[in-house]
């Protein structure tokens, strides 16, 4: 089984390097088509391995020790890699994401003339986000970390013309590394306290962890976790990851990179078991977040920000899953979310080559007429997204509120439940603007057209998971769950009710989206409200960062330099050397050359002695 | 012949370079490569016959020189410094392949082998006086790159280098030979080898005056902050080669010295000193790195971009544990090898433009795609990104401070943020965006013999990012033997539970 | 009615005053045979002042050690030898420069050279005596012959700085006078050895007049030495004479001077007076420090290199200061030392004197700049000999600024090493000065520059060999070293 972990893992590594030999050619074809192939065969292997491991979970988990990585003093860190339950889902998630999306971008970039460089950062990030979820200790978790980090910079600001797009990179790498100080600190926190960075070693030793101590842990490497999955208050950049191309934007932002987070929840869980009340936090953000999102997802007039928001958004139900304990549920949610957001936003890119790259749906509608297949599409990830039995957002979303109610959060299951709602409405709202109501497009003169047909045969794959991948429920639980905690549900009196309740409020807001936006749009007045103003402006949240922390910073670095480095640090140095200077140039007049002046010093020197040495005297008797 | 392996890489350049004067100035540059490059295979053997091991000092030498007074010529080599001068005479090598001054080419060249030689010796000599010798005599070549082949303000930056230095070594030489007093009252003969000092173990408060005299020696070489405004002169003035050296060896003069000498001799003032120490790097790394971002000249953002990772070399040094030791040695090499590429990537486009400001480039991605990419992935490894060589040593100088204290280490830890925000505003406005200036239009793509000297340092970038083992393995060990030294030096209760002691934990485990 | 008093010859020790006596006779011989010819060549002359220079040299390895002669006026301890060694050996090296290519007015004379010798004569007797009658008759005798020989340079600044020099000479000589005068008075002797006794029993008391006459005596040696503020006279007499007797006095009369003010300031500062001690201490860090100051801002090399051997002077009297045997020996070693390169140095300036008078100065640092593209070899050299005198090592000076500083530490005169360490930092400027118009500036365009014009082979020579034992220092450290330290030692110093 180990050569397949190793072919799973370095496949997507060989398609990047070899796409980046020709990294500066002008497109071929080819780098496309053997990146595509590679992580084909990579998806491949890693099926095999979660055909072995499903076989017997217990027994076959799959641990190799590739080699020593860095050791000094009692630290020894390896390159280890592990297949178990929860890496092996997460491995054909990204394998199966990655390959359809890497299919779907040959001819989404083909007209781009760095095409090839892209299939070479594309499949980079693939293998970095592998070895993120199949290391078996968090020296190599950090490492995928830091990975895809980079891959996603590059790939945001992969049209580096673009001043936006390079800025939304750096935006997004720093944040990410602010995050990432927090994971590196819970790092070092856990080496000194168990002396070891092996997940398992690791985790056995918590138990015997003082409890503020595995707090403060646990905070730290959440602090980590909310940079990636871009929560508040650190989710300002991925609605401007949007930058980078659409593929990207569904494989890095949406499928699998923004879950890491969760990720690090799961595969932590035997750690944040222990601290109840920090889950209860992460659930509280998570809950927060999902709204916070939802609303400003609502009034948004890019397709690929509401859909970012709406990932945004998904990702606080993950997180408050995972904090109320139940894994299982999150890895589950991680999973079908992962289908239907992909396919939304391959749909997106669809939408946006018919119309030109233009984003504004306001400046679209109707085109069911003339994409029927996309559009069908998107709306099947919507309706999974808005959570309408019998698609996967379906179960796996109704889960989770059923875990906010049984653990007795009525709040948390309040918000969720609301934002169910606003969830159904901004995806229709989105569909309808797009696909159906007058063909505003027309008098702004485009001409949209379908995609490549092989584009949409990407795309199938994903559609046909986010429809039934729910179905899949059970056998997924009892897979994940000898692994990870299962979790008691209490409430199969009310689970009825409760799924009852949430499929209404879904379908009241699509309702409620597909009749507003039917025919014409949201009475203008409405666009007045202070409320729609602080929802477009997303809370004036990035205006804020803008003022508080980086204006600032850098008017404070230009005054280190100009005001204290030269001035005040140099100019000392300069000064001390001066004085010495200046000291000669007042006192050399000693050096007159006047004879008579040269006597005269010679002989005030005798007498200063004298005088001093007399006084000396006298003092030295006087004082006896 | 491998007993006097030693004197040999110590000398060759100095003679083969001397040999040179006889070569044709137009014939010198293979010259003078050939030398490097054979001197580099030399210290290549020297690691092939290093045992690995062995903690402690291999192929010693030592022959008295004024024994009257116990100066000796002792030489050399452990696990800390075998690293070290293998980075420098591969960066010689590397920074004179591909040089590109072209007017008194021949008096450059000699005057680097010169250069080398002070160099490698300042990292193999065990005698304090042959310490300060090489160390002294390392300022009088490099003054002369920046005087001669230096930009315009040269003479006002060459002299601020040369003095800045030289005072602070002055009161160095003040602390050795108080150290040497002590070792004659302790033992009745006069005595410079670091070997015999390492057997003293003094009191408390003289450690701390003695820590003192050798702090400001080797804190003006790093540079420390206050101490380090010198350094942006230096650096803007010299000519590439003079900062590559200058950034990649020059400076780890300094912070080698701290570990050959302030640890193992004065580990309680170490103890004591280790706050203000750390709360000096921290400011090194904070402070300027935003000096760094605010630059607009380039060469001058990695300038300052070096104070910043001293900081952090700094600071692994005095987390005076095995982990941020070992970890810090470990930057320092990789720092050498990082910092003098990216100043040789600040060379190329100067060659090119005669200018360094940032705003004279923009949209370089699009003119000279390789060259972005070699400079990308020095960037990422300066800011650290793991896997490659930047990673292992930041991670485990600051991993090793920890222990340490927690607060000092998140402010520290700021390093991997404000490092990414100078490192890529500058990446941003030097190779992203359009081609806004027509100068920039047709600039050729990095040639040969500029692939050289960069395909080498990126390939290590990455190897010994991925496989740091060859070099951290001899490093540990050594270090585990320093540090247990020092623990059985340490007279006051606190150094004895600061700094840890190996044996002890080692078991633990 | 006196009863004549008999001396048998053998009590005289007269070997003790050989030395002496060949410079002496050397000087006459020069003189009669310059009366038996007229103007033969200057070069007989120089090379009969080697012969009996090497004649006296060979004479003083003759003489044993620690014994008094001529009714124990003389004394022939460890300093008075390595005093003399120092003084003829300087000498030797310094009166090879004569050899210029242009002639110069004073070599055309026979009496330049006999004076030469009858300083040196003088010199020696300054050291090798302790009693104070005769250190005074040696000091007038080479002060008379230099003051003269300054002169004959024959130049308008060559006769003031003569008169100048000449001047202040006899204010300190009366210094010197009223100082042993009053140290008479207190002991009823002129031998330091003797004064020393009497003034240890009786405690130092009257301590007013013991503090007077100890001012005298600075007041005269610092003048001899140049201590600020007695040094006023040194860079007008500098740049009035020759490089090559600059390069002399700053080596040759200080020693000696250095070597009486150790005789008397070694019980001096036995005594508990603290005055004394601080008086010294100023006098070094003052010395030190503000010629060093100076230095910084001189225009003419020359000048700048008066001040610099001032401010090594100040250094070097830490040793009388200090008074151990390691900073005794340290002073002796440092002279050796500064010997060698110093004649380097003064030697590069002499070889390129041209005879015209370039404005003011001789040797103005712009006449440098750009030596390295005319004259590379010219150029290593200063910049060696610089190097050497700002303390980088392997330079030998080092080598003396170590042991110095060490023997500061070593007797817990912490405060002091740390000056003199600093100093040597700031000195570094100045010497640096030079090298950068060497190597980092451009040629002058008007004038020629011809920086070997004024030197011949045995002056090229004389160059080649301060050179080596500059560079090579380091391996005659440890020789000299022992040598000093036992010489120094068996005089109980």
């Amino acid at each position: 089984m180990e050569k397949y972990l190793y072919i799973a893992l370095f496949a997507p590594l060989l398609g990047s390097l070899t796409a980046a030999l020709f990294g500066a050619r002008p497109k071929t074809l080819f780098t496309g088509l053997w990146t595509s192939g590679l992580l084909a065969v990579s998806w491949i292997s890693s099926i095999l391995l979660f055909l072995h491991v499903y076989a017997d979970p217990s027994a076959n988990v799959v641990h190799v020790k590739m080699i020593d990585w860095i050791s000094a003093g009692n630290l020894s860190i390896p390159f280890g890699f592990v297949v178990d339950q929860v890496s092996v889902t997460m491995m054909i998630v990204v394998t199966t994401v990655s390959t359809m999306v890497h299919v779907y971008a040959i001819g989404y970039m083909s007209h781009d003339k760095g095409f090839n460089r892209f299939f070479s950062w594309l499949s980079a990030f693939v293998f970095s986000m592998m070895i993120l979820v199949m290391s078996d200790n968090f020296a190599g978790l950090f490492i995928g970390w830091e990975g895809v980090g980079l891959c996603s910079w590059g790939l945001i600001g992969f049209w580096y013309h673009k001043q936006s797009a390079t800025w939304a990179a750096n935006e997004a790498f720093i944040m990410n590394r602010i995050a990432d100080l927090g994971m590196l600190i819970g790092i070092f926190l856990i080496y000194w306290n168990t002396g070891t960075l092996q997940y398992n070693e690791a985790f056995t030793a918590m138990p015997n962890l003082e409890h503020t101590l595995l707090i403060t842990i646990g905070s730290f490497l959440f602090v980590g976790a909310m940079g990636k999955s871009a929560q508040f208050p650190l989710h300002t950049w991925l609605a401007d990851a949007m930058e980078g191309p659409t593929p990207v934007s569904a494989l890095i932002h949406a499928a699998t990179m923004v879950t890491a987070g969760v990720y690090l929840v799961i595969r932590a869980n035997p750690l944040y078991d222990l601290i109840p009340e920090v889950g209860y936090v992460i659930a509280s953000l998570g809950a927060f977040v999902a709204m916070f999102a939802a609303t400003m997802a609502l009034v948004n007039r890019d397709i690929k920000r509401i859909i970012a928001y709406s990932t945004l958004s998904q990702l606080g139900y993950m997180f408050v899953a995972a904090g109320l304990g139940a894994y299982w549920v999150a890895l589950f949610h991680l999973m079908t979310h992962a289908f239907f957001k992909a396919l939304l936003f391959l749909g997106a890119g669809n939408v946006m080559h018919a119309m030109d790259d233009e984003l504004d749906p306001f400046k679209m509608g109707g085109l069911y007429k003339v994409m029927k297949p996309t559009a069908i599409l998107m709306i099947l990830a919507s309706v999974a997204l808005a959570g309408i039995y019998p698609f996967a957002g379906f179960f796996s979303k109704d889960k989770i509120l059923e875990v906010a109610f049984n653990g007795d959060h009525y709040i948390l299951w309040g918000v969720l439940w609301v934002t169910a709602g606003l969830t159904a409405f901004y995806s229709f709202r989105l569909i309808m603007l797009t696909f159906f109501g007058d063909e505003r497009y027309k008098k702004l003169g485009f001409h949209p057209h379908e995609a490549y047909p092989y584009m949409l045969w990407a795309m199938a794959p994903l559609a046909v998971l986010a429809a039934v991948a729910g179905f899949f429920e059970h056998s997924f639980v009892h897979f994940v769950t000898t692994l990870l905690p299962s979790y008691e549900f209490h409430t199969h009196h009310v689970e009825m009710i409760l799924i009852a309740v949430t499929s209404t409020i879904a379908i009241l807001g699509i309702a409620t989206a597909v009749i507003i936006y039917k025919n014409g749009m949201l009475h203008p007045k409405w666009m007045e409200r202070p409320c729609y103003k602080l929802f477009t402006n997303q809370y004036y949240i990035p205006q804020f960062y803008d003022a508080v922390f980086s204006r600032p910073y850098k008017e404070l670095s230009v005054i280190f330099w100009k005001q204290i480095d030269m001035k005040i640090v140099d100019a000392t140095v300069d000064l001390i050397a001066n004085t010495l200077f200046n000291i000669g140039k007042d006192t050399r007049g000693v050096q007159s050359g006047n004879l008579s002046i040269m006597l005269r010093w010679m002989a005030l020197g005798v007498t200063m002695l004298l005088i001093f040495g007399l006084i000396f005297v006298a003092a030295a008797t006087l004082l006896g | 012949m491998s007993e006097h392996i030693l004197s040999i890489l110590v000398f060759f350049p100095l003679v083969a370079g001397l040999l040179g004067i006889l070569v044709d100035k137009d014939s010198i540059r293979p010259y003078a490569i050939t030398v490097a490059g054979i001197e580099f295979i030399l210290s290549i053997w020297l690691w092939s016959e290093f045992d690995m091991n062995f903690a402690g000092m291999q192929f010693i030498e030592s022959v008295p020189l004024i024994e009257q007074f116990g100066i000796s010529y002792t030489l050399g080599v452990d696990g800390i410094s075998l690293f070290l001068i293998i980075m420098t005479t591969l960066v010689t090598f590397i920074s004179l392949g591909s040089l590109t001054v072209t007017n008194r080419v021949k008096e450059l060249m000699i005057t680097v082998l010169v250069l080398e030689l002070t160099m490698v010796g300042v990292f193999v000599a065990l005698d304090a006086i042959l310490f300060y010798l090489f160390w002294e005599l390392s300022l009088v070549p490099m003054l002369y790159i920046i005087g001669v082949w230096g930009g315009p303000k040269r003479l006002y930056a060459g002299i601020k280098f040369f003095l800045y230095t030289f005072t602070g070594s002055l009161i160095m030489l003040v602390g050795m030979l108080y150290m040497a007093y002590l070792y004659y009252q302790a033992t009745g003969t006069w005595s410079f080898s670091l070997l015999e000092w390492y057997r003293l173990q003094l009191p408390y408060d003289l450690q701390l005056w003695l820590f003192g005299a050798f702090f400001l020696g080797f804190a003006i070489k790093v540079p420390m902050f206050p101490f380090h405004t010198w350094l942006p002169y230096a650096h803007g003035q010299a000519p590439t080669i003079g900062s590559v050296i200058l950034a990649a060896v020059l400076l780890k003069m300094g912070t080698y010295g701290f570990v050959r000498f302030s640890l193992p001799l004065f580990p309680d003032a170490s103890v004591t000193f280790m706050v203000p120490i750390a709360v000096l790097a921290i400011i090194m790394i904070i402070y300027t790195a935003m000096v760094a971002y605010a630059q607009e000249d380039i060469k001058q953002v990695v300038a300052y971009s070096s104070v910043s990772h001293m900081g952090v070399i700094i600071l692994g040094t005095f987390a005076l544990n095995v982990e941020g030791i070992t970890g810090s040695i470990f930057l320092m090499i990789s720092h050498g090898i990082v910092s003098g590429a990216l100043f040789m990537l600040v060379g190329v486009i100067y060659d090119r433009r005669h200018t360094k400001l940032m705003s004279e480039f923009g949209g370089l991605a699009h003119v000279m795609p390789r060259f972005a990419t070699i400079f990308g992935i020095m960037m990422m490894a300066s800011v650290g990104l793991p896997l490659t060589i930047g990673f292992v040593g930041e991670f485990l100088s600051l991993l090793g401070f920890y222990e340490q204290s927690h607060m000092l280490t998140l402010l520290a830890g700021t390093a991997i943020i404000v490092g990414a925000i100078y490192m890529l505003s500058a990446y941003k406005k030097a190779f992203f965006g359009e081609v806004t200036n027509e100068k920039n239009r047709n600039l050729p793509d990095v040639n040969r013999v500029e692939l050289f000297a960069l395909v080498p340092l990126t390939a290590l970038v990455v190897i010994l990012g991925v496989y740091p083992k060859p070099i951290l393995e001899p490093v540990d060990r050594s270090v585990t033997a320093m540090v247990k030294l020092m623990h059985a030096k340490a007279v006051t209760d606190e150094g004895k539970d600061r700094i840890a002691d190996v044996l002890v934990t080692k078991e633990a485990k | 009615m006196l009863a004549p008093v008999n001396v048998s010859l053998d009590s005289l020790h007269i070997e003790t005053l050989i030395p002496m006596l060949i410079a002496i006779g050397g000087a006459l011989v020069i003189l009669v045979a310059d009366l038996a010819k007229k103007n033969l060549d200057k070069s007989l002359y120089i090379m009969m002042t080697v012969i009996f220079l090497l004649l006296d040299l060979g004479a003083l390895f003759q003489t044993d050690l620690n014994q008094h002669g001529f009714f124990d006026v003389m004394l022939v301890d460890g300093l008075a030898v390595l005093g003399q060694l120092i003084v003829i050996l300087g000498s030797l090296l310094f009166v090879m420069l004569s050899f210029s290519k242009k002639s110069f007015h004073e070599y055309l004379y026979a009496e330049y050279f006999a004076f030469y010798l009858f300083m040196v004569a003088g010199f020696q007797f300054m050291v090798a005596s302790d009693n104070l009658i005769l250190i005074f008759v040696g000091l007038e005798t080479s002060s008379l012959a230099l003051y003269t020989m300054i002169a004959m340079h024959n130049r308008a600044t060559a006769l003031e700085a003569a008169v100048k020099y000449f001047t202040m000479g006899a204010l300190s000589a009366g210094m010197f006078a009223f100082g042993s005068m009053i140290l008479y008075a207190l002991s009823g002797s002129v031998e330091i050895s003797k004064i020393a006794e009497v003034m240890t029993a009786s405690g130092f008391e009257p301590m007013a007049l013991v503090i007077v006459a100890t001012i005298f005596m600075i007041g005269a040696f610092g003048f001899k030495m140049a201590l600020v503020p007695f040094h006023t006279w040194v860079p007008d007499i500098y740049e009035g004479s020759t490089a090559a007797l600059a390069g002399f006095m700053s080596i040759v009369p200080k020693v000696a001077a250095l070597v009486v003010t150790m005789r008397l300031f070694e019980f001096l500062l036995q005594s508990e007076i603290v005055w004394v001690e601080i008086m010294i201490y100023a006098l070094v860090v003052l010395t030190m420090t503000l010629a060093n100051i100076w230095a910084l801002v001189q225009d003419d090399v020359k000048r700048m290199l008066a001040y610099s051997s001032i401010s090594h002077t100040g250094f070097v009297m830490a040793a009388v200061l200090i008074g151990t045997t390691h900073a005794n020996s340290a002073l002796f070693i440092y002279w050796f030392l500064f010997l060698f390169t110093n004649l380097g140095a003064f030697a590069m300036l002499w070889s390129s004197r041209s005879k015209r008078n370039e404005g003011r100065y001789d040797h103005t640092f712009e006449k440098f700049s750009g030596l390295i593209k005319t004259m590379p070899l010219a150029a290593f050299l200063i910049a060696i000999f610089m190097l050497s005198l700002a303390g980088v090592p392997p330079f030998s000076m080092f080598f003396g600024k170590m042991y110095m500083i060490s023997s500061a530490v070593t007797s817990g005169y912490m405060t002091l090493a740390i000056i003199m360490a600093l100093n040597s930092a700031i000195a570094a400027y100045y010497y640096l000065k030079i090298i950068f118009y060497m190597f980092f500036k451009e040629p002058l365009a008007n004038v020629e520059v011809d920086p070997m014009g004024n030197a011949t082979l045995s002056v090229k020579s004389v160059i080649g060999m301060a050179a080596f034992f500059t560079i090579f220092g380091i391996f005659f450290v440890n020789p000299i070293m022992e040598m000093v330290t036992y010489f120094v030692y068996t005089s109980g110093y």
